[in-house]
């Protein structure tokens, strides 16, 4: 069992690893083909892990319905829709009639109008961010108003404005943001090679 | 071998000589330093405060896409369990990917049994949310007024959202990314960030093992030698030779 569950997913992993980034640096056709197969399958993993997450719902809804919790009304809901959409999906596959009708026309308006609320809570966010707090909210403030000035009415009356704008884009913040990429990608290699090469199992419930 | 990597294969394997060269040098001396991190300070008095109010804390990767980012966070989000078990404090994790929830619930499992209160763990409050994670996040956040909110990963606009729900029960908020699309929000509404490669490192100080300190000191070698060559390379194409542009994109 020990052997399952944390000396097979590294064996795994490795193989997968090896050949994926062994394909982007040697031109052998085969193992581009195996890679590329090996990418498909990834699709399939992650709809086991897609039933797994599923499980997970129906275990925190339905307890919570069973212990008639306040929003146990909102939980039994969440059930009926899940069950509806997987019905109607097992039997006319995500292209059904009915699926499209029921993804246009309920899921997409709710997920735009759950996005479109971001509109409100970047507004506050910005009041809170330009607030002056400290030496680096000015910073902030003074940057956030000279990108400002580069548009529209600001423009026509101050024509500096919008050199002043692409000045700091293009220098100070392209090269805080390159920093940041360089430092960040050179930290994703190696924290990618441990896991890798198996040095790192905590995601797989052990240590090093 | 293909076309334009034979310089991306050298920095890798020079990467990985250096990535055990450096953990042996830890291994025999023990010498790692790195500047204190103040997230880590932070996940530590926003779960000391959600403790004494009696309050949750909230965790999540974002909506990004599976990515080393995530190795990062789980190594938080192990110290911030651990010190939940340790306060018995409630830790809500909400998941967008289902491929990232048994890596959690090990994750989660594996801190609480370091800290003997494995009964505590309540396996229903790592929630797997899917395509609707950010509205089932600010509902979680608000029903339950959390008093601590972290967020590291991938993240994309989900962290403006989670920051403003949180912000209005006036949780103290950690987040860290490499997307540096979200650095400005993340950093203009948490009380403190993990920038970029820093969540790495911070994995580091939290427990410094040979392996740990090895990636972390070599990417910032790695990193001086890319300085070095950039500042020689703008030199050198300023003064019009571009021998040293036409060798690394080889």
């Amino acid at each position: 069992m020990t052997f399952i569950k944390t000396k097979l997913p590294v064996v795994v992993t490795f193989v997968g690893a090896f050949i994926i980034i062994a394909q982007y640096y040697f031109d052998i056709p085969a193992w581009k083909t195996l890679a590329a197969e090996l990418l498909r399958w990834n699709v399939i993993l992650a709809a086991f892990a897609l039933a797994l997450g599923i499980g997970g719902i129906v275990k925190l809804h339905w307890g919570r319905i069973a212990r008639r919790a306040p929003t146990a009304l909102y939980s039994a809901a969440t059930l009926i829709t899940l069950a509806f959409f997987l019905a109607i999906g097992l039997a006319q596959t995500t292209r059904g009639e009915s699926y499209r009708w029921l993804y246009d026309y309920i899921y997409l308006p709710v997920a735009a109008t759950s996005y479109a609320t971001t509109f409100f809570f970047i507004t506050s966010a910005a009041y809170r961010a330009f607030r002056i707090k400290n030496s680096y909210a000015a910073v902030l403030m003074v940057s956030a108003v000279l990108m400002m000035l580069q548009i529209g009415i600001f423009a026509a009356f101050l024509p500096i404005a919008p050199r002043i704008a692409a000045w700091v884009w293009n220098i100070p913040t392209s090269a805080g943001m390159r920093a940041v990429v360089i430092g960040g990608a050179l930290s994703l290699v190696g924290n990618s090679f441990r896991v890798i090469v198996g040095l790192e199992r905590g995601h797989l419930g052990g240590g090093e | 071998m293909n076309q334009g990597v034979t310089v991306q294969l050298l920095v890798l394997a020079t990467f990985i000589a250096t990535f055990y060269i450096s953990a042996n040098i830890y291994r025999k001396t023990g010498e790692f330093s790195a500047r204190k991190f103040e997230g880590l300070a932070k996940m530590e008095e926003a779960i000391g405060r959600a403790t004494e109010m009696g309050k949750p804390v909230h965790w999540s990767y974002g909506m990004g896409a599976f990515d080393a980012q995530y190795l990062a966070a789980f190594v938080l989000l192990e110290y911030a369990a651990g010190l939940c078990a340790k306060y018995d404090t409630r830790l809500i994790v909400s998941i967008a990917l289902p491929e990232v929830v048994p890596m959690t619930e090990e994750v989660v499992r594996k801190a609480y049994i370091e800290q003997g209160k494995v009964e505590s763990m309540q396996p229903e409050d790592v929630r797997f949310w899917g395509g609707s994670h950010n509205p089932a996040m600010i509902g979680t956040i608000s029903r339950e007024q959390v008093a601590g909110n972290f967020m590291i990963g991938s993240l994309f606009h989900e962290s403006i959202l989670s920051i403003e729900a949180a912000a209005r029960y006036n949780a103290i908020q950690v987040m860290g990314t490499s997307n540096t699309h979200q650095l400005p929000f993340i950093a203009a509404g948490c009380d403190a960030i993990f920038i970029g490669a820093e969540m790495f490192a911070a994995a580091a100080q939290l427990d410094a093992t040979p392996v740990r300190v090895g990636s972390v000191r070599a990417p910032d070698l790695i990193t001086s030698v890319f300085v070095v060559l950039m500042v020689v390379g703008a030199l050198m194409v300023t003064m019009g030779n571009t021998t040293l542009k036409t060798l690394i994109m080889r």
